[in-house]
């Protein structure tokens, strides 16, 4: 089964749910991503670790869009703390079934708790109704080199989205 | 064929293995891309695989006979990302079998650099064989002897 975007939001992911909780990126498989191990079995089966590099799309567009969205509130933010970004501190990931060569994915991305410091970002990679990978990713917030409390203007556009 | 500096060693039932991160490792940022501690994990658990094989032959030659063709799959992870890592460091990755169950194992791994733990995850992976998950052999799960792991390191996970 394959899914297609919104035509004019190939790049950024079109959120199509009409929730604004939920943004998709779609992902289509290509040699670049595809990792042939070498063992009959599992030749044609996506790298475990190019989930996290769709994923890390996945909320690299999130906040694209968000900032796209809310274009005062991001601005005041970046004011506040120039050059911010997220950095991974930890995560969760589930792989429940494999993706193969040609498959086109769906990364669905959105925020499930926001703290002082850091948020918490649900993720799910699927094909069609699948859910392939699931998992869930904690991001400090930091400014400048360090951890920085994240902006009360930020932190209203994520809560929103709750 | 191993080779030590390739492929690291066991040492008491752990996995030892260095690798330096490189430019093509790296973010625009100079540190370490958080996706490629995976690849440095998953060199670890390969080479201990490798290393196992060598060290207990008769036992995998007995495992491939029963399952061949088997290989190990991942799971799940849960991975704690606490300091950068940066260009030019050398890391040391260390593979710990945590838990060795009927149709899976938990993992242990750690990514240091000298006495600074960079990274570290618990993984789950099962064993399949014929591209259906199957019960560990018997052979195998001996060879993988489950190391105890202090208390003081398991808490944190």
């Amino acid at each position: 089964v394959r899914s297609f975007s919104v035509p004019g939001t190939e790049s950024t992911g079109a959120d199509r749910s009409r929730q604004p909780a939920l943004r998709h990126l779609p992902i289509e498989i290509t040699a670049f991503l595809y990792c042939d191990n070498a063992r009959p079995d599992f030749s044609g089966i996506v790298y475990h670790a190019n989930y996290l590099r769709f994923m890390e799309r996945g909320r690299t567009n999130h906040l694209r869009l968000m900032g796209a969205e809310q274009h005062a509130l991001f601005a005041e933010a970046q004011a506040e703390t120039p050059g911010f970004a997220f950095v991974v501190r930890s995560m969760q990931i589930d792989y429940l079934k494999p993706a193969r060569m040609d498959d086109v994915l769906d990364v669905v991305t959105w925020p499930v708790a926001v703290k002082g410091a850091s948020i918490t970002l649900a993720q799910e990679v699927k094909r069609g109704h699948d859910l392939l990978v699931k998992a869930e990713v904690r991001v400090a917030f930091i400014s400048e080199g360090r951890a920085q409390p994240i902006p009360k203007a930020l932190r209203t556009l994520l809560k929103a989205d709750l | 064929v191993t080779k030590p500096n390739l492929d690291g060693e066991i040492r008491a039932g752990r996995h030892h293995m260095e690798v330096r991160v490189y430019y093509e490792d790296t973010d625009f940022s100079g540190v370490t891309y958080h996706a490629s501690y995976l690849r440095f994990m998953e060199r670890g658990r390969t080479n201990y695989l490798r290393l196992l094989g060598t060290d207990h032959r008769d036992l995998f030659e007995e495992t491939q006979t029963e399952s061949p063709g088997f290989a190990f799959v991942v799971r799940s992870m849960a991975i704690d990302f606490f300091k950068p890592a940066f260009m030019d460091d050398v890391l040391e990755i260390i593979t710990t079998p945590a838990e060795v169950k009927g149709a899976s194992i938990m993992l242990v791994q750690q990514c240091r650099r000298g006495d600074d733990l960079i990274v570290q995850a618990r993984v789950r992976v099962a064993f399949v064989s014929g591209g259906k998950a199957q019960r560990i052999p018997k052979a195998l799960r001996l060879a993988m002897e489950a190391v105890h792991l202090p208390n003081e390191t398991t808490a944190r996970l």
